[in-house]
């Protein structure tokens, strides 16, 4: 009975061991690890024009799955991540990045609530002396 | 002092207000196009038709060209055939097709069925070349003039007014512009 289960258990853990070289991804396959990793990644951080809130991993239009095909070729081919980006953004523009370049253009984009963020902490903190000196000058 | 005070929380209620105004106009979903005043990237496509032959950049040059992305299996490009059908019959200006992810069969018995406004058709079955123009929707019509420069690009169907009021004067300012 014992040496039953054991052969049993030792059949089952075999199922277990898998030495997988590719990395699989839905259908896409990778040779190297670090490949998929920058594909998931890239994928990420890519705006579906389609369906304009999701990123090309979780989209199902059509449009998205042939970017992701493009992407992967690409990835394959031996472009870089900023290559590949900059493939994509100058037909799709900079709205296809979920993370803009910084530029020219985008710099209003990046820096404006912080602008606003400072903007108001100093209204307030002024407005705040101004009272405290009238409420002094009051007191005295 | 105080008026400044007072003033500067309206100077930016107006400010926001105006910003919202332009951007509301928008359709948000619509991108502008990137190719706007750039050239047409080099391409070299099969025409729908006859596959044997081929559809590049030197088809473009010498006259203004529009070209139509649509398939049969999108309504939109359906109800702007007919618009096409109608458009210019101006020798300075060539309709050309790029029928998106379609079967061939199905584009070329539609054509026969609804009529034939192209003078010649890409046949882009996987959309690569689309891709390429940054094409995201169907249907879309780009303007691109005599020096194959891409001046114009809508995103949806053609409608009556817009090719009155949109589309025609812009070829006819293309056509000054050459001559």
């Amino acid at each position: 009975m014992n040496s039953i289960i054991k052969f049993f258990g030792i059949v089952l853990s075999l199922f277990y061991l898998n030495i997988s070289f590719a990395d699989i991804i839905d259908n896409y396959h990778f040779v190297s690890p670090i490949e998929a990793k920058r594909f998931d990644h890239l994928l990420s951080e890519l705006r579906c024009v389609v369906c304009q809130n999701q990123n090309l991993a979780e989209s199902h239009a059509p449009l998205a799955q042939d970017l992701k095909k493009e992407v992967y070729n690409q990835i394959r081919l031996g472009y870089s991540d900023t290559q590949i980006k900059n493939f994509l953004v100058n037909r799709y523009g900079e709205y296809i990045l979920f993370k803009p370049n910084m530029n020219r253009i985008t710099f209003v984009l990046w820096l404006g609530p912080v602008i606003f963020l400072v903007g108001s902490v100093a209204i307030v903190l002024i407005s705040v002396r101004r009272q405290k000196k009238s409420h002094s000058a009051e007191n005295s | 002092m105080i008026r400044l005070r007072f003033l500067l929380p309206l100077i930016l209620f107006v400010t926001l207000v105006l910003f919202f105004w332009l951007s509301l106009g928008k359709d948000p979903n619509l991108l502008p196009s990137f190719f706007i005043d750039k050239p047409v990237p080099q391409f070299s496509a099969r025409s729908l038709e006859d596959p044997s032959q081929l559809i590049t950049n030197e088809n473009l040059k010498g006259k203004i060209s529009i070209v139509n992305v649509w398939a049969t299996w999108c309504d939109g490009c359906q109800s702007e055939h007919p618009l096409l059908i109608d458009l210019i019959n101006k020798p300075s200006v060539q309709v050309i097709g790029l029928n998106y992810k379609d079967k061939r069969v199905d584009a070329l018995q539609y054509l026969s069925k609804m009529g034939n406004p192209y003078k010649y058709i890409i046949d882009d079955k996987e959309g690569k070349l689309a891709m390429q123009f940054g094409v995201y929707g169907t249907p879309e019509t780009f303007l691109i003039d005599q020096n194959a420069i891409v001046r114009y690009c809508y995103v949806g169907p053609l409608t009556l007014d817009l090719i009155e009021n949109d589309l025609l004067p812009r070829i006819a300012k293309l056509e000054k512009g050459s001559s």
